[in-house]
């Protein structure tokens, strides 16, 4: 995924003076010169003349002039569903496994990324259960890790 | 003699030699797959270490380090995919040596002068981490805040093509770092009212992110074919190199001093080390025409450098608490989670712990000339692994060991977004590690820099008064300045030389 630097740069000044704006609402320490805004008012000052620094770079500078361009995986949606797999699958994981437990919610993922990365549904099976046992008998009981019983809670061990 | 003998038993015990077993073969495996690299090991190694005694931890980064650097030297020669960035510098050499027949001096080179360079490495590591300490009892906060300005202005010039972009990471790096309450003032930043974000956001969860997650999201999203073996068979990968040893001893010593004094550079680790050393062995070579031929001269010299900078690394993380590059910028973090904070009281509180940390690093690069010649012997499969099916159980145990430090899905979160903005960033030819050493370098600046100002009474001059800290702040200013003053320099030369 390629962004024209001009851009990104654009973002960084953009995330520089949201910060610097922030921080000037914090409060001065009595008795002393450096305030909590000081260090944090200091790299933001830095982000807004760089990233100026990296936008008028690129627009002076010869090179590519597209704005936005995915990369090739964009072509293959099996390499595009893969990718998106990986993020919902996260995003599911941090979202629902109090509520579903480990037991019930990592065999899903996993499920689900083996088949997005082409793996055969048979195969997909056997090592997303596997595979989610014996992360449980590691961190559960090996390490003490408490991972979530959710939905199963009642049949704990 | 004491200490000595208490690091011995703290090292030479099952609970650490079982460790050092389990991390070797998991740091072979790692840096024998391509495009999983040996930060991601120690990255997914973190949270296990959480459940380990201090010395037990260190050992399992030591080793695992170790053996994934010079593990990835084997999909380089076989593949002509180098395992971990540190093999790249000399990946097309060993491919070509492998083409020719020669894949078993290629792999022997890579191992045997490995484990010299890394214990090289590891005497300079004896002999000055303690001559730094003690003169590094007397720092102040003064010398302490030059240091570190010093160590990342380094790291963003050396370790950096683009150093502008490095210094946008290492600001994003120091701003992250600021989020929360953990800041002299205890004043809560950049929270929003979320209570999660008070601690500070995890260092753990944007490492894990950022090295891990993001790794298995380029793979994932990576349509290259898969690459040949070389249809060689591997003989006995030790024939030989004595006789190379005797032709080549200053291409080794050269490879290990340089790789030592990279690593020991904030920013700069062991790929920088092999591309300087396979770059100067080229230069100096008496058959410089031969390289990229398939000649083994050039793998020997940065095949040590590549180790010896694993252990060179260690010396500024241990001495000062500042990182020589992102593997150490990962140990500092282990380090102070296991209350062995870095620092030259270090090496006076509790000196066995220094002493083992050397024994590790000693044994390490001894038990890799075994492991490693066994797993050269079952590569051909390790290289055939499905990196489909594999990529999916490295993603679980990113979000289980992310979970399982604070038991937080809002940490899984974090590594989640820092996942995903690595790997754009990185798609974009920003280089992430100098965020990870701004995260880890930012509370130690902040805190340096207030305590000097009140210690100051708001003086800035104060900042040059003590020797060392003058030293050190004008060589800051001067690393500063050099790259403006060189392109003023080229903009009035031709001036000149027309008038």
């Amino acid at each position: 995924m390629k962004i024209h630097d001009s851009i990104l740069g654009l973002i960084f000044v953009l995330i520089g003076t949201a910060i610097l704006y922030t921080v000037s609402s914090y409060p001065q320490m009595p008795g002393q010169d450096v305030g909590p805004a000081m260090f944090p008012g200091v790299m933001a000052a830095g982000l807004v003349v760089f990233g100026g620094i990296l936008t008028i770079r690129a627009r002076v500078l010869p090179g590519p002039r597209q704005l936005f361009a995915l990369g090739d995986w964009a072509h293959s949606p099996r390499h595009a569903l893969a990718g998106l797999s990986i993020i919902l699958g996260c995003a599911a994981y941090a979202f629902f496994s109090t509520v579903l437990g480990f037991l019930i919610i990592a065999p899903m993922v996993l499920f689900v990324w083996h088949l997005a990365f082409g793996v055969s549904v048979k195969t997909s099976l056997v090592s997303a259960v596997l595979t989610t046992l014996i992360t449980w008998a590691v961190f559960y009981k090996g390490l003490g890790v408490p991972l979530p019983w959710g939905l199963l809670k009642s049949y704990a061990f | 003699m004491d200490a000595m003998l208490l690091a011995f038993k703290m090292v030479f015990n099952v609970e650490t030699m079982l460790i050092i077993m389990g991390s070797s073969i998991f740091g072979l495996f790692v840096g024998a797959v391509p495009g999983l690299s040996a930060t991601m090991a120690l990255a997914l190694l973190v949270p296990m270490t959480f459940f380990m005694e201090p010395i037990p931890a260190l050992a399992a980064m030591v080793t695992t380090s170790a053996m994934a650097i010079f593990a990835g030297d084997i999909p380089g020669c076989l593949l002509r995919m180098p395992g971990t960035a540190a093999s790249a510098a000399y990946t097309d050499e060993a491919y070509a040596m492998s083409r020719n027949g020669h894949a078993d001096t290629a792999l022997g080179s890579g191992l045997v002068f490995s484990a010299i360079g890394g214990l090289f490495g590891t005497a300079v590591l004896i002999l000055a981490a303690p001559v730094l300490a003690e003169f590094a009892l007397n720092f102040t906060s003064f010398e302490y805040f030059w240091l570190i300005l010093l160590g990342i202005t380094c790291a963003i010039v050396i370790s950096s093509d683009r150093p502008l972009k490095g210094a946008i990471m290492l600001l994003g790096g120091f701003l992250v770092a600021s989020v929360g309450m953990n800041n002299p003032a205890a004043f809560p930043r950049f929270t929003g009212g979320n209570t999660d974000l008070l601690g500070g956001i995890g260092f753990l969860p944007m490492l894990i992110g950022m090295f891990a997650a993001s790794e298995v999201l380029r793979s994932a999203l990576d349509r290259s074919p898969k690459a040949m073996i070389v249809d060689q068979p591997i003989h006995n990968v030790f024939k030989g190199m004595w006789e190379l040893t005797v032709k080549y001893p200053i291409q080794i010593l050269r490879g290990s001093v340089l790789g030592t004094i990279v690593g020991a550079l904030p920013g700069a680790g062991s790929d920088i080390a092999a591309w300087m050393s396979y770059a100067m062995s080229k230069k100096l070579s008496k058959e410089p025409e031969k390289f990229g031929t398939g000649h083994v001269e050039g793998i020997i010299e940065s095949g040590a450098a590549n180790n010896s900078a694993l252990a060179g690394a260690w010396i500024p993380a241990l001495v000062f608490g500042i990182p020589g590059d992102t593997l150490t910028a990962i140990v500092i973090g282990v380090l102070y989670m296991k209350n062995l904070n870095p620092g030259p009281t270090l090496f006076t509180t509790n000196p066995q712990n220094m002493y083992a940390i050397y024994i590790l690093f000693i044994f390490a690069n001894l038990i890799m000339i075994p492991f490693g010649w066994a797993t050269i012997k079952v590569a051909k499969k390790l290289l055939n692994v499905r990196r489909e099916i594999l990529l999916p159980i490295i993603l679980l145990a990113c979000i289980v060991g992310t979970f399982g430090m604070n038991n937080s899905a809002f940490d899984v979160g974090i590594m989640l977004v820092a996942g995903v903005v690595a790997f754009i960033l990185e798609e974009n030819d920003f280089p992430v590690a100098p965020a990870i050493l701004g995260v880890v370098l930012g509370p130690m600046l902040e805190e340096n820099f207030v305590k000097s100002m009140i210690k100051s009474d708001g003086v800035f001059a104060d900042f040059f008064a003590r020797p060392v800290a003058g030293v050190l702040g004008v060589l800051t200013i001067i690393a500063w300045t050099y790259p403006m003053l060189r392109i003023l320099w080229r903009r009035l030369m031709p001036k000149e030389q027309t008038a």
